[in-house]
Formats: structure tokens, sequence, C-alpha cells
């Protein structure tokens, strides 16, 4: 096993509801649950499956189960589905030393298409994550999905493109035998095929 | 044939699921509802790949839920009731009374707490309606000790003979772990019952008899709770007084013992855990007590230990001013709280704590905030838009379901409970009516809320002679809380399929006169039908018009709900009236500045076409035999 920076690794994944938050989650927990580390996912929905945020805290041990809330300020790592989403968690959970892999496709929230508010600029938004984090990596991963045909392939791109930065140790045919379990036979190629265009597809930002 | 032990990443739901069946629970009823959904369809799931009996149900409402695993646990086999938090409100006639009558076989019912509130109308705390009603019960950490507890709750409430809850908060049931297990054994039991009218049909004479034997088994499962040690202890205490102790249950236990353990404090400030809120295990509290100068009770979501400290002067919680009365006890709170009664008794305050330069920089950038909005393509949006376009000026009463959503098409005015878009329409029509005013009325129901409680309210309002016009949101499927069936369609919580019960039989069934079948997609004949229905209700020998607006769900019928999807776009003519985006709300139109006009965002639309009905100069258009359709939505 290998051994992780800390422990417990605290790891956040963020976005809309509708972008498959918390299935990444659960792929992403049984990934490292095969590589034998233990994991505590605490997922934050309750109604926001309709254009609501959407948060799954989870916490890697070598050994341990954890409360299923990472305390503030103790985030490792932020794996954002959506930009402004990605930004918004530093508030209550960032610190200097926070990892952050960011699909870069904003998705507006209603009261930014009606008016009533504004969506910052997304160079913006990158720059600010920047300075609030050690290290940004970004996907165009919704824009990749759609090139596949479906928006939904992004959650797995963003895991093909977090395993490619080898902060926590991925590996395909882990992914491959939690596919089998969880989809039919005929939709596993296409997952994995989006998984390793995550893989190609990461960046690391500068400004 | 033998197997050997299984291991699954199992959600804090699927975890109790595999606690009720290895308790030997052969009926499980409930009605889903956030966060309780999962428990019966991961029972059902797990039962299957054991092959153990099992039989689930989704009731149509909370108190026919614990009704049926009430009966079930009289014949002696074990049961299991599950439901949100604001369910047992609508279970508790029937908790009050089966806790005074006692069962046969072991009886938990599950309560799922929601403090913030996430999802629900109110943070009410499971633990205080226990007491009330005088049942046992539990209050689970983390998934795996739901799963041990709610074994345990099964042994205790048959032992006792008495139904036991557990209460899970929703960090537990959608917190997920790591769960391993050894094959489980069938044990059927056959049902049996023996008559026995002074408890099963006690008159009040009886019932006297029966509350003091309630009494009297609340005395005794208090003991058995001071000695379960597996649930409620401290670890071993340090030399002396201590300063400050914590007394925790449930979730702030586990977030407290890891704020705790992070600043290396454990030592320090010692904890005792009781799993067992109710009957509360006085004599643990007050040896804890005996050797803490004070007392920190941190629980959700309400002071329900608090109130059973006797000496008050030592114990910080709710009453003290320490706790907050509302809002979840998440980890900056609890970080919050503690250290403040660090400080206070003069021990060194806790080392993390937020960066303030972040917290300003967040409020200068003034991040949108996400609301949750009707999905694309939802059939409910169509609808609102044709019952503000029939009667603008109505007072639009409504109800619980993904369709509370339409208050931000303006077309939801009243929320209160399950059922009360119906009797609140009675009420306002009544209050109205006194004046000599017929006010318009448009209440709107989903089709598995009517089924949970609109029915005794619309006969209610037919007896009475209200006046106001029902929709019924009609998508074939409880769609809010995950997509379970409704018994319009008849599919059961197993997959097998029972007796479908169309709405419009019930409906008729209640002395409704005006009944019309409408699919929402097709807005101006919902319009007009909508105004047929208002003329009625306006009748002098009119009454209710009941209108059900029926198209599936898009989410759980995808293709079905929408069989051709089509490609839209928004032509330069259009005007910029923004109808299409302040009126309809789709997610999937936006206003694309540059170029001065609304847009269609393709991630997003579910092609369902409805738009093209709404944009008042036909802007809006299908797009036909055409490749490359620009996607105006930049990322």
């Amino acid at each position: 096993m290998l051994l992780l920076e800390k422990d417990p690794l605290n790891v956040i994944i963020t976005g809309v509801g509708g972008q498959g938050n918390v299935l990444a989650s659960q792929i992403l927990g049984q990934m490292l649950v095969q590589k034998g580390y233990v994991v505590t996912i605490g997922e934050t929905y309750g109604a926001s499956q309709r254009g609501g945020s959407v948060m799954s805290h989870l916490r890697i041990s070598h050994k341990d189960q954890f409360s299923p809330l990472i305390p503030q300020g103790l985030c490792d790592l932020v794996v954002g589905l959506e930009p402004v989403e990605a930004l918004r968690v530093l508030g209550p959970y960032g610190n200097p030393g926070v990892l952050m892999i960011v699909n870069t496709r904003p998705i507006h929230p209603i009261d930014v298409i009606s008016g009533d508010a504004q969506y910052p600029d997304l160079e913006q938004v990158l720059k600010e994550i920047r300075s609030l984090s050690r290290r940004l990596w970004t996907v165009q991963a919704t824009d990749m999905a759609l090139e596949m045909g479906d928006p939904l392939f992004s959650n797995i791109i963003m895991l093909g493109a977090l395993s490619a930065t080898g902060i926590l140790p991925l590996e395909r045919e882990d992914l491959e035998r939690i596919l089998g379990e969880l989809f039919p036979p005929e939709r596993i190629p296409a997952n994995l095929e989006a998984y390793d265009k995550g893989r190609e597809a990461v960046q690391e930002y500068s400004p | 044939m033998s197997r050997s032990s299984r291991t699954e990443f199992l959600l804090g739901n699927g975890a109790i699921a595999l606690g009720l069946l290895e308790a030997g629970c052969q009926v499980i009823s409930s009605y889903p509802g956030t966060p309780s959904s999962e428990i019966l369809p991961e029972a059902h799931r797990i039962a299957e790949s054991e092959g153990l009996p099992l039989y689930v149900e989704w009731s149509v409402n909370e108190k026919v839920a614990l009704d049926v695993a009430f009966a079930a646990a009289v014949t002696g086999k074990r049961a299991a009731c599950c439901m949100k938090q604001v369910g047992l409100n609508v279970a508790l006639d029937s908790l009050m009374s089966a806790a005074y009558m006692g069962t046969v076989g072991g009886l938990v019912v599950i309560s799922c707490d929601d403090p913030g509130p996430h999802s629900s109308q109110t943070e009410q705390d499971t633990r205080l309606l226990a007491r009330a009603a005088k049942v046992p019960v539990f209050d689970p950490s983390c998934p795996e000790e739901a799963r041990e507890m709610v074994r345990t709750a099964m042994e205790i409430s048959e032992e006792f003979r008495i139904p036991v809850i557990l209460r899970p908060a929703i960090r537990v049931c959608h917190a997920r772990q790591d769960l391993c297990w050894d094959p489980i054994p069938p044990r059927p039991r056959r049902a049996e019952f023996q008559r026995n009218p002074t408890r099963w049909a006690a008159t009040p004479r009886f019932r006297l008899k029966l509350h003091e034997e309630l009494n009297g088994k609340l005395k005794r499962i208090e003991e058995r709770f001071a000695t379960l040690y597996r649930f409620n202890g401290s670890d071993p205490a340090a030399e002396g007084v201590v300063p400050l102790g914590i007394i925790a249950g449930g979730v702030p236990f586990a977030v407290v013992k890891d704020l705790l353990e992070e600043e290396g404090r454990e030592k320090e400030v010692p904890v005792l855990k009781i799993g067992t809120p109710y009957p509360f295990p006085e004599s643990l509290a007050e040896e804890f007590l005996s050797r803490c100068e004070k007392v920190l009770v941190l629980e959700e979501t309400d002071a329900v230990m608090e109130v059973f400290l006797r000496d008050r002067r030592k114990v910080w919680g709710r009453l003290s001013g320490h706790v907050p009365w509302e809002g979840e006890l998440i980890p900056q709170r609890i970080a919050e709280v503690l250290d403040r009664a660090l400080r206070d008794v003069g021990l060194d305050p806790l080392e993390a704590s937020s960066d303030p330069e972040v917290f300003h920089l967040m409020e200068r950038l003034q991040l949108p905030v996400r609301r949750p909005t009707l999905c694309p393509g939802c059939p409910h949006r169509a609808a609102f838009y044709a019952i503000r376009k029939a009667l603008p000026k109505a007072i639009f009463t409504s109800d619980i379901g993904c369709y509370t959503l339409g208050l931000n098409l303006g077309a939801v005015d009243t929320c209160l409970d399950m059922g009360a878009a119906i009797t609140m329409a009675s009420g306002f029509s009544q209050a109205f009516a006194q004046d000599g005013e017929l006010r318009p009325i448009v209440a709107t129901i989903g089709d598995s809320t009517f089924y949970h409680s609109g029915t005794a309210g619309l006969l209610n309002a037919v007896y009475n002679d209200a006046r106001f016009l029902l929709v019924i949101l009609d998508n074939q499927v409880t769609a809010m809380t995950g997509m379970q069936p409704t018994p319009g369609l008849g599919v059961r919580a197993d997959g097998s399929l029972g007796k479908a019960v169309p709405l419009e039989r019930v409906v008729e069934g209640c002395g409704v006169q005006f009944l019309r079948i409408v699919d929402p997609y097709e807005i101006p004949s919902l319009v007009r039908t909508l105004k047929e229905g208002w003329d009625y209700v306006r009748e002098p020998q009119g009454g209710i018009a009941v209108i059900i607006a029926r198209h599936p769900c898009v989410l759980a019928y995808r293709e079905e709900a929408i069989p051709q999807k089509k490609r839209l776009k928004i032509l330069e003519t259009c005007k910029e009236c923004r109808l299409c985006i302040e009126r309809f709300e789709c997610p999937a139109i936006l206003f694309d500045e540059e170029a001065g006009r609304a847009a269609i965002d393709p991630v997003l639309c579910a092609g369902c076409g409805v738009c093209l009905q709404v944009c008042p100069n036909k802007s809006i258009v299908e797009v036909k035999e055409e490749a490359g359709q620009e996607a105006p939505h930049k990322g």
C-alpha cells in the first residue's frame, strides 16, 4: 500500500446536482478500498439533485474509520466538477497545502441565468483557486465528454485526470472491476475510454 | 453450501438494511423520504443475494407502514418500518398506541433525522418523539454502529416486547463505509396470532394497566442500557476531577472525537458516549458528572440528554446557551462550541482555526448561490407555466415533492405538510367564502403525495363544498426521493406487479364530478382545461375541479418521457423579452450576452420542445436535418 501523504487524507469531490458527483465519490472510494485503504465517505446532497451544490467528503486512511465530515480547513485535495464549486469549498475547507483538480466548464446557477446574480470570470476563478492552493490542474472534462456524446462522462474523465496526477494510487484494473459491478457490460468500454482520455488531458495550470 | 464472508462499500442505509437482515427481520415497510429512502431497497437487494425470506412494501404513507409492520410483529415475526423524521409525525398515532400494546416479535422503527435541514420542513429530533411515545431509542454515530445497533434494538424489542426506534441522522444514512459480513442463515418464523383482547384491543381500563407495564419496561431497559458498554461509556478515567468533560451521542460524538484526537487532547477532555439517549442511562451519566467540573453536552438536534442531567450548574449545552438550538452540528460549529468551553474553564483553546483571510476573500467574491430548480424537460414546469397563464391571480397551495420548486415559477404560495395543498385550499376557500368571496385557488399535489395524504382532504373538501381547482401532477413516480414506484402503476417494492390503483378512480371515489386528464407538455390544452375547470368551480352547482396533469418524469422514464428529442435553437429574431428565462425558467435556456439573445445550452437541454410553445414571437425553433449545430454556450 502506497503511503499517503497524510492520514487521513481528506478529499472533497464537489459539483452541481446531476453531474454524477455521488457516483464519482463511490467509484473513487471503491478504487481505494480495493487497494486496501479504509475509506469513509460523507455525502451532502439532500434535495440538491436538482441543480444545487453537491459535495462528497472522502476520508482515506491506512487503518481507521473517521467521521464522515472533514473538519474546517483540513481538506487535502479537491476534485471540482465545476469551477465555482471548487472555489466555494476552499472557504470552509481550504488551506495553503491543498491540491486542486478542476473541470473548467462552468454551469450557471439559475439566478445567474435570470440576471439576479453574476457568474465570476472563469480566468479570475482559476487564478483565485491557484492562489489559495499548492497546485492546480485543469481539465476540459465537459467538452471532452460532449465529444464522446454525453456530458455525463465528465465525472469519469475527472477520475482519469486525477489518476494521472499520481496523488492517489488509482489503477485502471480496479476501475474496470468496479464498473463491472455497477454498470451493464455494454457501458463499460466507453467509461474506460473516458478515464483514459482524462489521464491524457490533465494540465497543470499556470496563469 | 457454504460461502465465505463478503465485503461491500455500503451506504449507512445499506448498513442498517444489513443489520436488519442479520437480526432476522422478515418484514420491512416504508414510505420513501430523504434520508431514509435507500434502506428498504438495500434490504431487498441483500436479501435476494443471500437467499433470505423478506417481505418488503412501499406503503402509501408512514402510518400505514407502521401499522403493517406492527401487525407482522404481533404474529411473532421480526419487522421494521423505515421513514424520515417527519414521517414519524404521520405514524405517531400508531407508535403511541403500539408502545402500550407491545409486540411479540421484535419491531424496530427507523426514523432518520435531518439536522440542517437538508431536505425537510423541520429539524425535529426523533428522540423527543421517542420520549413522548415512551419508546427506547438508539442513536448511531456511524454506519457500522448503526448496523450493530439495529441488531441490538431488535433483540431488546423482542425481549421487552416493546417497539424500539433507531434514529440515524442524515450523516449516518449518507455516509459510506466498507462493511464485511458472514453468510446470514435464514431463520424464518411462521406467523401466528394469539387472541388477547385485553392487549390487542385494550379498552381504557386495560390501557391503564398497559401503561403501568410500559413504565416498568422502561425502568428495566434503562438499567440494561447502563451496562450496554458497546454503545455507552467513556475511556478509562483520568485521576481525580477534570475541568471539562463531554457527553455526546450520534454524529456529534464522531465529530468531537476526531477533533480531540486531531488536536491530541483526548486524554485531557474525556468523552462519555451515549448511544441510547432514552431511556437515559442516568447512573452512567451521574458517575461521569462526578468526575468533571463542567460537562458540555453535544447532541443533535434538540436538548434531550441534557435535560436528564440533574446538576444543572455543571451542565453546558443548549439550555445554558453554549450550543445553538438550530442548524446541524457540523465540525466547524462543534469546534466553535468546544473552543468556547475550553476557554471558559481556563484550558488552552483549539489550535486549528480557519484562515479569516480566506473567509473574507470568499465574501468579496460573492460566489453565486445555487438554488435547486426543476430539471430541463420536467413536466411540472410545463404544468406550472400553464397554471400561471390560465389563472395568474390565484392563490397557489402546493405540497411536498420536486414540484415545491414551482415556487421559482411563481406558482407555489404555500407548502405546509404532506397533503396540505388540498386541505389548505379547502381552508382558504371556506375563509373567503365566509366573506362572500370566491377567490381563485389552484392546489398542486404530486401523485405519490396524493396517495400518501390527499384522499382524506379531497373527500373532506367535496363533502364540505369547498371550491378550488386541484391539479394532480402525475409523473408516475415518487421522483424527489429517488424514483420509487406509486400505486398508480402498481409496481411494487420488490419489482413485482401488484394491482394498480389509478388516480382517476380514487378521485372519482372521493365524489369529484369534474375530472380531466391532460398532458402538461400540451400547454394550450392544459390552459384551456384549467379555464374550463375554473368555470365549473364558479358555477353555483359546481364544486371541486380536478385535473390530472399526466406526463412521466424525465429522469425516471427518459425515452418514454421524451420519445423524440428535439434539437432546438433560438433565432436572431429573439426580442430579448426574457420570458423563457424568467417565467419558464428552464435551466437549459440562458442569455447569451455577446449575441444579445437567449440561447439553448445543448449540454442541459432535454429536447422536450415545450419551450417552442412558450416563446411569444416563435424565435425558438426546432433544428431539422442539419449537421453541426452551433453550440451557443462557450465553456
